[in-house]
């Protein structure tokens, strides 16, 4: 589904992305991980088709991507930003049926099926109750579900989110996300940008890790995703140990300092 | 909340969508025939409505005062009819570079175009092409357009970067390009002491003795420039979310941005070209519908194109009859001393309804 090679991008003349391939088969659910500045956030601007590539290339259902026109790249995927700043007061109604727009006319008009899908889409993220709310007037974490909603109001058949839950309560990360997986389990292929380890280890499949705007692990969950490449990657030691419920790889901190760390009475020495 | 409930919703605000325009139209046909009872020359109502019917051919007017039908048919409806025509195009221009600037704040004015058309007629007037007529009309217009193209195109010569419209670099560039002719605009002032006043009046902005020809050469500008904001309505709500969303949305957002700065500054420099310098109408009427309706474009665009046209109509009118003795006031004086108090009171409903910014 997509296939990215020797990947370099950048802006002005720092250059963020310094080789990266690999490949995503359709219906994966991938988690891309990495620290601060390691290109994350520049891989999805790259795959959507925002930030041209410099060399090296991303080849999306087997076409260019950046040869493609926008329209042709917003039917076949849909982005959901870290953050947005709305300058008007847009319902959001309004917000979610704008990602009807790939599929509309030359006239631009929404028909009754659009408004249905959006309105789905609205349902399925449990926001309908803000429908005709102004975009500006409702919290943080209800306008990221809004565009969690716009994205899934695109129909698209691959997902790219931008740390799309970083702001969101336990409760949202954990809706979203099974809502994702749900998607996933219908044939969607998932790229997810995420800072919350844990998270990303219970949900996806695979693996990405960026550092320094190179791959630096990719596999299955299960196998990357253990106590020496976690602890080299984010340089900091980190323990994992099994998810009491599902099983999953966890992540824990360890703290740098001996004695930094609040030491509980029946806590292992 | 179902499905249905918001289907409903949905019907309700485009009701209320309907039911605005409806009334819009009815006013601003209603304000234009109101408006021809105000003048100089004492022109009773009835006579008004016989006199608009004998001109637009509907009837003879044998039995009336010639006078009426010359006065209001030639003198005052040219005159509403064009000052409703600007209103209408400079709150629709200010809407769309509103929304390609994503800034609330922005209007018509704002990247200099207004600036090069007031610096194109101080060059016409101070070079005594006043008096040169073209389409039957001072030269005047017409150097004011190409000065307002001028500097549009010196615009967006200095904020195309690697082929990309930015909006800051946008407004930047704006900025530098009217504060440079607006220096030019008193140099040519100081030098000819005796076109300062033209100059100034033409600055303000004013109807005073525009007439058919004016509504003539402005038309087609208008009328291009409200097709290709028309045209591209539903994307510029995608790129007042900013060209990354609008991208990633399907937009071709470097095509579609040049095209909507070309259409607005078209509506701003054919607005400029025959009335001068009219501020606040661009800035305040879309303000205004957007807090009773939302900010969706299509509806946005159209029921502020008609609430600029009464707006102005009306500003005209009291430029008209507001001083004793039959003196004008430019009408960018009213449109400043009743936008800049109004806007302030927009600014406050605002605060108070709990918007923090």
């Amino acid at each position: 589904m997509i296939e990215v090679q020797a990947l370099h991008c950048g802006y002005g003349s720092t250059e963020v992305l310094q080789g990266v391939s690999f490949g995503v088969a359709s219906g994966e659910m991938v988690g891309i991980l990495g620290p601060n500045g390691s290109g994350k956030t520049t891989l999805l601007l790259a795959l959507s088709g925002v930030l041209p590539a410099r060399s090296g290339s991303i080849r999306v259902a087997g076409l260019d991507v950046n040869e493609q026109e926008s329209r042709w790249k917003a039917r076949l995927m849909a982005s959901v930003p870290q953050r947005s700043e709305f300058a008007f007061p847009f319902k959001c109604l309004s917000v979610v049926l704008m990602g009807r727009y790939p599929h509309l006319d030359n006239w631009g008009g929404y028909s009754p099926r659009d408004l249905d899908v959006a309105v789905s889409a609205l349902e399925e993220t449990k926001i309908a109750h803000l429908a005709q709310r102004y975009i500006g007037e409702v919290s943080g974490g209800e306008a990221q579900m809004v565009m969690v909603a716009r994205a899934l109001a695109q129909e698209t058949e691959i997902l790219l989110l931008d740390e799309a839950t970083s702001n969101l309560d336990v409760a949202r990360k954990v809706q979203v996300f099974d809502l994702l997986a749900e998607k996933n389990r219908q044939g969607a292929t998932l790229l997810c940008v995420m800072h919350d380890l844990n998270l990303a280890a219970l949900y996806c499949m695979r693996l990405i890790f960026l550092k320094n705007g190179a791959v630096a692990a990719d596999g299955r969950t299960e196998d990357v995703f253990n106590d020496r490449t976690l602890s080299e990657i984010y340089e900091t030691e980190i323990r994992v140990s099994a998810h009491p419920v599902t099983g999953s790889p966890q992540a824990h901190f360890v703290p740098n300092r001996v004695g930094a760390g609040v030491k509980r009475a029946s806590g292992p020495d | 909340m179902p499905r249905e409930k918001i289907k409903e919703q949905e019907q309700q605000s485009h009701r209320r969508f309907v039911t605005l325009l409806v009334l819009l139209i009815a006013g601003a046909l209603l304000s234009m025939a109101a408006a021809a009872t105000f003048g100089r020359i004492d022109v009773p109502a009835y006579g008004v409505f016989k006199a608009i019917a004998a001109g637009l051919g509907l009837s003879n007017s044998v039995g009336q005062d010639p006078v009426w039908e010359t006065v209001v048919f030639n003198i005052r409806l040219s005159r509403i009819c064009l000052s409703g025509l600007v209103g209408l195009t400079l709150a629709v221009a200010g809407a769309a570079f509103q929304g390609i600037l994503r800034n609330p704040l922005a209007d018509p004015f704002t990247i200099g175009v207004s600036t090069g058309a007031a610096f194109g007629a101080s060059l016409a007037i101070f070079l005594g092409l006043g008096g040169h007529t073209y389409l039957g009309m001072g030269f005047v217009p017409l150097a004011a357009l190409g000065g307002a193209l001028a500097a549009l195109f010196t615009v967006i010569a200095l904020a195309r970067i690697n082929r990309q419209l930015r909006p800051e670099t946008m407004v930047l560039a704006g900025i530098v390009v009217a504060t440079f002719l607006a220096a030019l605009i008193s140099l040519i002032k100081s030098l000819d002491e005796e076109s300062v006043s033209s100059i100034v009046f033409w600055v303000m902005g004013s109807f005073q003795g525009r007439g058919w020809n004016h509504v003539v050469f402005a038309l087609p500008y208008m009328a291009a420039g409200l097709a290709l904001v028309g045209v591209y309505s539903r994307e510029l709500d995608l790129l007042s979310l900013g060209g990354m969303q609008a991208r990633q949305l399907g937009v071709d957002v470097d095509r579609v941005r040049m095209r909507i700065l070309i259409g607005a500054s078209l509506l701003t420099a054919g607005a400029v070209s025959v009335s001068g310098v009219i501020g606040f109408v661009g800035l305040v009427i879309p303000h205004l519908v957007r807090m009773a309706i939302g900010a969706d474009h299509r509806p946005l665009l159209i029921l502020s194109g008609l609430l600029g046209a009464i707006a102005l109509i009306w500003s005209d009118v009291a430029a008209r009859v507001i001083l004793p003795g039959g003196e004008e006031l430019p009408v960018g004086v009213v449109t400043a001393l009743l936008g800049g108090p109004f806007f302030c009171l927009l600014l406050k409903w605002r605060k108070e309804r709990g918007a923090l910014d």
